[in-house]
């Protein structure tokens, strides 16, 4: 005769979860007495409050420093520029045909144009903002991320931040997807999969989305605006505490704790940083090329069918009243949709041209960071969540557009500077 | 490590800590007119009130790690310093070679140019460089010890 | 609570001082209305001994009398115009506000009395009385500095010793009446030949003559400068065209080397950097062992 052993299912509590843990832990796990190497005081030192927010401070300054150098000062500025706007800016204008035709206009831009941010052509702006500033930006994200990433000090820094980031409903860990997406939004987006709860993928999705500017936006931005960097990241990073603590009151579910594997320091493979490097640009650039050249053509369209016009004389109101910012500023919105970093270049152009004052830019680009994604990030997700939280994603950005943008510009006018 | 090298160790780094400690002071300072210079050493930079919390810490956790210096969390306290010196120092190293290369009208420096780039003043993390790279020594004794 | 009160109000009170330091620095020219001012620039004194004092001479001294000389002016003319004095204070008030005196002739000939007197006298301080210039430019901003410098001009401060200053064109006519109405009449067709200055050791009978460069003023600057000054026939086009030029000579007299605005002046040569030279090979170095050790530890 045989016997069915019947297992009943019991769901368990977290704290009885714990409990069980320790009481299995206990019976298979033999405790002695280990001395502390080197590495192990390190690594205590990176998480404990008092020695690890400044080492965090000497990190985050090494990562900004070496991305300003390496992507400005060496090749952007070192090479690039000269590259485009002395030689390949005037090249193609001296041997592309027909200076008044639509063709001229959409692949070669602005015939008077003398660099590469005012021209706004396909092959004179597009090329210029892939290859001649964001892949750089990108390349030196990428590398230092890798590095970090494989000495082990990014889990230390999820550590580290973990008590401010509960304040917001989040954990540690989201310091993981949120320095993704400063390389790009779409891998950030992918990295909140870990999160076990809806909510916090919600949360996490929706202030990737608004507050934290890609590898790219950055580049142009330093680029563009270097002096207003500190104040730029220091507005998304108010909006993102604030906003997160407003979404995690309003917003229904848990936000139950999460284990982090935190490896030990080890020392970095060239091997494995290079693959990183690759596999990373190279998927950036898959994503990147397409929509900028895409988004140089849709706005050169727009402009030459009048479109663009009409668009800035409808908005223009809601644009000047409300946010403080010129009617010119509806195309690098548009253009905003597909590329972000191809919108902060227009506002180049637009700067150049002496039509926006310096707290207009500052606006301008806050607005261009936070009022949606790019399509790439948007694609995204619509896959990774349900249509109820796109439609609140898209409440929350709208809500947030107004709200905060409107906010910069009542301080500008309270500061006499709007 | 027996007690001589312990004991040098401790001063060494009291010395260093001190030194770093008033750099810091002597940058947070300079963030007030924005720069300063002293002979071939020079603070400025829009990092500046950064780079001056960072060497104040380096300074903190030098002078900390001086007490019984062989104990392996106190030794950690003089490596994590140094590792922050080497951090400042190899990015204004680095932004010398990143500046160095491209030429003003050309597109590759003159060799005096390159050159003139590596000339002083240097920040004073770059004069703290050498010293920090006494750590190493300790580092490498622990490890054989071990 | 309070703590959090006071940067809120240190930040309003910062952005307020702010915002007024803001309206200081945009400042008109009265010589060029609704030019920009100056960007940052450092010149160094003129340093002179008159009869025995030490005087130095800096670019603001002589803008402040150039601008000082041309209010006088302008207020005698409004005066013949038969403008009361309240209207005469406004109208000056409002044209001379924020004015530095700062111009194109004025930072030239002060940057040409510079050159000259470092070629002529070299480390020694020169004596007013020994200093000689002859001017070909008849404008007030340059006629009006080197009357500063000499101390031949009306109501220049401190005067002991008198250098001296003669103006002759470049079609060889001495001008003796160098008040503003007399200048007036020659600042009609003036090309780069009038950009032009000799500076005299009158002890040694040394001289040095200072020629601006061609290139240093825009492309078209002369034609620009008669429509909108003398013939007064420019549309809004052109003198916002001009005063961008303007802007732009005047900035690059304040900014630039001595060899990019003077004849014959030759760029010195840098000498070789030898810190940087050592500091490379020490970089070099350091690399290079680093990689050694790193090998030699790898292939234990």
């Amino acid at each position: 005769m045989q016997v069915k052993e019947e297992v009943v299912k019991v769901p368990l509590s977290v704290d009885e979860r714990w409990d069980l843990i320790e009481k299995i832990s206990k019976q298979t796990v033999e405790f002695g007495a280990r001395k502390h190497t080197l590495k192990d005081a390190i690594a205590e030192l990176t998480v404990k409050p008092l020695t690890g927010i400044p080492v965090a401070i000497a990190v985050i300054y090494g990562f900004w420093a070496f991305f300003c150098e390496f992507a400005g000062t060496l090749f952007t500025d070192g090479f690039m520029v000269r590259l485009f706007d002395e030689h390949w800016l005037p090249w193609l204008q001296s041997v592309f045909p027909g200076k008044e035709t639509w063709l001229y206009f959409i692949f070669v831009g602005d015939p008077a144009a003398d660099n590469c941010f005012e021209a706004f052509g396909m092959l004179t702006s597009g090329l210029f903002v892939i290859f001649g500033v964001v892949l750089w930006a990108v390349l030196a994200f990428y590398l230092i991320f890798a590095i970090l990433e494989d000495v082990g000090y990014l889990p230390r820094l999820a550590v580290l931040v973990d008590t401010v980031l509960h304040k917001i409903g989040l954990h540690g860990y989201a310091i993981v997807p949120t320095f993704l997406s400063l390389g790009c939004n779409v891998p950030g987006v992918t990295a909140t999969r870990p999160l076990e709860t809806r909510k916090q993928r919600f949360m996490m999705m929706t202030l990737l989305a608004i507050f934290v500017p890609c590898g790219a936006q950055i580049g142009i931005m330093q680029d563009l605006v270097p002096e207003m960097m500190g104040w730029i990241f220091l507005t998304l990073a108010i909006g993102y505490l604030g906003f997160g603590f407003v979404l995690n009151k309003i917003v229904p579910g848990k936000s139950p704790e999460i284990i982090m594997d935190v490896p030990p320091y080890q020392m970095p493979t060239l091997k494995n940083i290079m693959s990183k490097l690759w596999i990373r640009t190279s998927g950036f650039l898959l994503v990147a090329v397409p929509f900028v050249l895409l988004g140089c053509l849709i706005v050169g369209l727009m402009y030459l069918t009048g479109a663009m016009d009409w668009l800035a004389a409808v908005f223009g109101p809601l644009l000047t009243v409300w946010f403080g910012v010129p009617s010119e500023t509806v195309a690098p919105l548009i253009a905003g949709f597909l590329r972000k970093d191809l919108a902060v270049g227009m506002l180049g152009g637009l700067m150049e041209q002496g039509i926006m004052t310096t707290f207009q830019v500052f606006t301008s680009v806050i607005l261009l960071c936070i009022y949606f994604p790019c399509l790439a990030t948007f694609a995204l997700m619509i896959k990774e969540e349900n249509w109820k939280e796109i439609l609140g994603s898209l409440a929350s950005l709208v809500a947030m557009v107004f709200v905060y943008g409107g906010l910069i510009h009542l301080v500008g006018i309270m500061l006499g500077v709007a | 490590m027996n007690e001589t090298e312990e004991n040098f160790g401790s001063i060494y780094f009291a010395v260093l800590g001190a030194v770093a400690l008033a750099f810091g002071v002597a940058e947070l300072i300079a963030t007030v007119p924005g720069e300063a210079s002293w002979g071939i050493m020079e603070m400025s930079g829009i990092f500046l009130p950064w780079r001056a919390i960072i060497l104040l810490s380096v300074g903190f956790f030098y002078l900390s790690s001086v007490k019984n210096f062989a104990e392996v969390h106190q030794l950690a306290k003089a490596v994590m310093a140094s590792i922050m010196i080497w951090i400042v120092a190899g990015i204004a190293i680095w932004a010398r070679i990143a500046g160095s290369i491209p030429g003003e009208e050309t597109w590759f420096n003159s060799l005096e140019g390159f050159l003139a780039s590596y000339a002083p003043p240097y920040c004073p993390e770059m004069f703290l460089l050498p010293f920090s790279l006494v750590i190493v020594y300790y580092v490498l004794k622990e490890k054989e010890e071990k | 609570m309070e703590s959090g009160k006071l940067p809120l109000k240190a930040v309003v009170i910062a952005a307020l001082v702010l915002l007024a330091l803001s309206t200081a620095v945009i400042s008109v020219d009265a010589h060029m209305p609704g030019a920009k001012a100056p960007p940052e620039f450092e010149l160094s004194p003129i340093v002179i001994t008159d009869d025995g004092t030490e005087v130095e001479i800096t670019i603001e001294d002589v803008g402040n009398y150039h601008n000082g000389r041309m209010a006088e002016f302008k207020t005698n003319m409004l005066k013949k115009q038969n403008k009361t004095d309240a209207e005469i204070g406004k109208i000056i008030e409002k044209e001379f506000a924020g004015a530095t005196g700062i111009c194109p002739c004025s930072s030239c000939a002060f940057r040409a009395a510079l050159l000259g007197i470092s070629e002529l006298w070299g480390d020694e301080i020169p004596e007013r009385a020994d200093i000689k210039f002859i001017s070909r430019r008849p404008t007030p901003g340059v006629t009006q500095c080197l009357q500063y410098i000499t101390g031949t001009g009306p109501k220049v401060p401190d005067v002991k010793s008198k250098g001296e200053l003669q103006m002759i064109l470049p079609d060889g006519t001495e001008v003796t009446d160098l008040s503003v109405p007399s200048l007036k009449k020659y600042m009609v067709d003036m090309d780069l030949s009038t950009w032009n200055f000799v500076i005299i050791r009158k002890s040694t009978g040394d001289e040095f003559e200072v020629q601006v460069k061609e290139g240093v003023h825009p492309e078209g600057f002369f034609e620009l400068r008669k429509k909108v000054k003398v013939d007064k026939m420019a549309t809004p086009e052109e003198i916002d065209e001009f005063r961008v030029q303007w802007e732009a000579v005047r900035d690059a007299f304040l900014t630039q080397p001595d060899w990019e605005l003077f004849e014959g002046v030759e760029e010195p040569e840098e000498p070789f950097p030898v810190g940087g030279a050592i500091f490379f090979s020490i970089l070099v170095t350091g690399v290079g062992l680093l990689l050694v050790l790193s090998f030699r530890g790898k292939a234990r």
